[in-house]
């Protein structure tokens, strides 16, 4: 899966469970601001991102995320190493 | 102090023989069997193989996605009821005092198809990797939370849960709260989707659905003397229930005025009806106490009406004993002959067909009526709606654990 697949269903997910555009959402938007990706939300797409691409995002890893690239290359890096 | 009087301005329905209050009425006074074989999963191993499913329910028609997709079908079903009940009470929310508008609403069972999915999931994937949204779709105050969010009403907010007799529960606390001045407005009601392979497979095993596998239309045969069970159901309803100076000064529709309720416990058995019928005889006998009325007044009875062999033997011998003689005079019919039993939702179902009773005059039937029972020997309205003058009825539920509500409704008329 390369990094644009990556970033659609990630983008896809996120405007799924929030209330934000997928055209506003860029590399460097604040999750928490800008996206409106609450507490909640955001184990509801870990745990979705988990489920279909076989791979484990522990909180820490989920705690440190700030911006959308970040979620973005940590599931690239997870999945080069699986 | 005189109570503040109740109303019902809004009605809301998804049911197997109708989605709508219109459809669904029509249904009811055709005596329309909503009851087929059971779609959705293998029942080759179940004794019963039949359930009153809802047909041609899109929840996406009714609600949005991002709700839709986080809620189980329990939720759809009461939700979609509540919206319609709502928009059929013309009320403009945004003109009213939210914090004075609560919801309550009865579940049996709550979530059950996501519960049974997810413990599959667990025994799968591990119980350390369940879905963060178990909790919130599988409780079964969901529904009231899913309402309220829907609505922004910020006024009382819970689910009763007491099985068979959830629904009623529902709709006489609602209108408790509102005669005791703690909401002008509530939306209630009921709904229940327990037509899951462990949910349904858990009834089966208490032999108390009807094995009528051959002919679905004709196995809920409630009072009849051949009655072998009752059919598992599913369904939502929502009633508006309003205080009446509120509803008279947005000059709202009137169906009908919640006149009595009351629910008491038999104390006696987790499934099995009191044999003397000493706590239903009570419930009915105080809830006419609690509208100010006699026995005499009431035109027609909505029975509990299962259809299982002793429901409707102890749920008789009852009537006869509150009503006396006059019981052989009134009609008593079981809207369950149509759809079978939806647990937490079918007292609302039948609270909404009492509204639906007085408004149009018209008592619906006791389908699949064919071999009279002596010790089923009263007017069942059998097989033909009916169309005489009604004031007043009495809505009855009797609960597994014996739990028991009755809700008397009348016309208003001023």
């Amino acid at each position: 899966m390369d990094r644009k697949e990556i970033e659609e269903k990630v983008k896809a997910a996120i405007v799924d469970k929030t209330k934000a555009e997928i055209s506003e959402i860029k590399p460097a938007s604040l999750l928490r601001e800008e996206l409106g990706l609450d507490s909640f939300a955001a184990i509801e797409l870990a745990y979705e991102v988990e489920d279909k691409l076989g791979i484990i995002i522990s909180d820490e890893e989920m705690g440190k995320l700030k911006k959308f690239e970040e979620i973005v290359d940590l599931i690239e890096r997870k999945l080069a190493s699986n | 102090m005189n109570k503040r009087r109740v109303v019902i301005t809004g009605l809301g329905v998804v049911a197997p023989n109708g989605i709508g209050k219109d459809a669904f009425w029509q249904a009811n006074i055709q005596g329309q069997s909503g009851v087929e074989l059971l779609k959705g999963f293998d029942v080759a191993r179940y004794n019963s193989k039949i359930a009153a499913q809802v047909k041609d329910f899109r929840p996406l028609d009714y609600l949005p996605e991002e709700i839709a997709k986080r809620t189980d079908r329990f939720v759809h079903l009461g939700l979609v009821s509540a919206k319609m009940a709502v928009d059929d009470s013309k009320l403009k929310l945004d003109q009213e005092n939210r914090t004075r508008i609560g919801v309550i609403f009865g579940s049996g069972l709550g979530g059950v198809l996501f519960h049974e999915e997810q413990i599959l999931a667990g025994y799968e994937k591990g119980t350390h990797r369940l879905n963060p949204l178990c909790v919130p779709r599988i409780t079964p105050n969901a529904v009231a939370s899913q309402i309220a969010i829907h609505f922004n009403v910020l006024g009382p907010n819970m689910v009763i849960s007491n099985a068979c007799a959830s629904g009623t529960n529902a709709v006489g606390e609602a209108y408790s709260k509102i005669q005791d001045d703690k909401a002008d407005m509530i939306i209630t009601g009921g709904c229940e989707a327990p037509v899951t392979e462990f949910t349904f497979g858990a009834y089966d095993a208490m032999r108390i659905l009807s094995k009528c596998n051959d002919a679905p239309l004709k196995a809920s045969r409630p009072f009849d003397k051949e009655r072998d069970g009752f059919v598992l159901g599913e369904g939502g309803a929502g009633l508006v229930l309003e205080e009446l100076e509120h509803a008279l000064k947005r000059n709202a529709h009137i169906y009908a005025e919640l006149k009595g309720y009351a629910c008491n416990s038999g104390a006696y058995h987790m499934v099995m009806p009191k044999p003397d019928a000493e706590d239903v005889i009570r419930v009915m006998a105080n809830c006419i106490k609690d509208a100010g009325l006699k026995p005499q007044d009431l035109d027609y009875i909505n029975a509990h009406g299962t259809a299982t062999q002793l429901n409707d033997k102890i749920e008789t011998q009852a009537i006869k004993e509150v009503f006396t003689e006059y019981a052989r005079k009134i009609p008593i019919s079981s809207t369950k002959s149509m759809i079978g039993h939806s647990i937490g939702a079918s007292g609302a179902i039948e609270a909404l067909v009492c509204c639906l009773t007085l408004e149009n005059q018209i008592i619906p039937p006791t389908i699949n009526y064919q071999n009279p029972d002596p010790d089923c020997n009263l007017d069942y309205v059998p097989n033909q709606a009916r169309k005489v003058k009604i004031q007043n009825v009495l809505s009855n539920s009797f609960g597994f654990g014996s739990n028991n509500a009755c809700l008397i409704f009348g016309r208003y008329d001023g």
